[in-house]
């Protein structure tokens, strides 16, 4: 893995991002899309996740629904109103971000 | 190979609970992330006994997930403290600390100030004690599951009422004086406001896990 601490200050915004394309997730389904997209590069703990994935949730971005699945209970996240809102937001600052770093780290390509 | 079965099931969320992560609503979904890691694990190959591979994955993993649910706790206390304020301050709760302040102003004119300034100091613990001996009894008689954030909600209120306590305390000395009394009896009133108010907040969360958790029992 790459360094987490780069990643981590994004964490929020990838949740968000990977939700308004999925009509809803569940932790463990979270943590290995993002494994795949990032070919093992980004690999999210259960112990940085899950906090976000509650404080999404308590902040109203993120609305919950519980399911039986596979003799189990299963916990799954989608975007209310407020967070499909906020995640255009995110992925705007973000993008600002990555511009204004790219103009720092390599002013050609930016 | 498919998904575990539900003795293994069991198996994960009884381990849990016995590593201290006693509320259900965080217990599920760590139940469900273990499981599906060790799933994962079998689908690659690992042919090993269920129990070994859960080792393993504990000892790798443990503190990672403890630590989830400290921080889980945290978000469930501000998350309370959010609804409680919300709930104290808007219109109904301010007319809650009217409606209890002018009920023990006029209750007031009927009693000795050191009967009075005894029995409002009284009430609020007596009916806190109650409220949670009322609690503890449902949870063991009807195996009720243990919620975090319904758990929990208590706390404000014994902070809010030695606060009180110890302002009294300190800046008035304890003895009663009529100049004192408007102070108590305005210090009582929000202590009731903030338990009507915490009440209206488990009632409301209690029905929101109600909802979200109505499957439980099946695990």
């Amino acid at each position: 893995m790459g360094n987490s601490k780069l990643y981590k200050g994004s964490l929020n915004t990838i949740i968000l991002k990977l939700l308004s394309e999925h009509d809803k997730m569940y932790g463990y389904e979270i943590t290995q899309k993002v494994k795949a997209l990032t070919k093992g590069e980004f690999n999210i703990t259960e112990g940085a996740l899950y906090p976000a994935l509650h404080k999404l949730e308590a902040e109203g971005l993120l609305d919950v629904e519980v399911a039986k699945v596979d003799n189990r209970l299963r916990k799954y996240y989608k975007l209310t109103e407020t967070g499909t809102k906020e995640t255009v937001n995110k992925l705007s600052e973000l993008a600002d971000y990555i511009k204004t770093m790219q103009s720092l780290v390599n002013p050609k390509l930016a | 190979m498919g998904a575990l079965n539900k003795e293994q099931i069991q198996f994960i969320n009884n381990y849990l609970d016995n590593s201290n992560v006693i509320y259900a609503d965080i217990r599920t979904e760590m139940v469900d992330h273990v499981a599906s890691e060790i799933e994962e694990i079998i689908n690659n190959g690992d042919e090993r006994n269920f129990y070994y591979i859960f080792k393993d994955y504990m000892i790798e993993n443990k503190s990672k997930l403890l630590q989830n649910n400290k921080k889980f706790l945290k978000t469930a206390d501000k998350k309370i403290r959010k609804a409680l304020f919300k709930n104290l301050f808007s219109p109904a709760g301010l007319v809650t600390i009217a409606v209890f302040f002018a009920v023990l102003y006029l209750a007031f004119q009927y009693y000795s100030l050191e009967t009075f300034k005894d029995l409002l100091f009284a009430v609020p613990l007596v009916i806190f004690l109650i409220f949670g001996l009322v609690y503890w009894i449902a949870l063991r008689r009807y195996k009720l599951e243990r919620f975090s954030a319904v758990e929990r909600i208590s706390l404000p209120l014994v902070f809010i009422f030695h606060f009180f306590v110890f302002l009294n305390n300190t800046f008035f000395g304890g003895t009663a004086e009529e100049s004192k009394m408007l102070y108590i009896i305005l210090t009582i009133s929000i202590i009731l406001s903030v338990m009507v108010a915490l009440f209206r907040v488990t009632i409301q969360l209690a029905k929101g896990y109600q909802k979200r958790f109505k499957n439980l029992t099946v695990l």
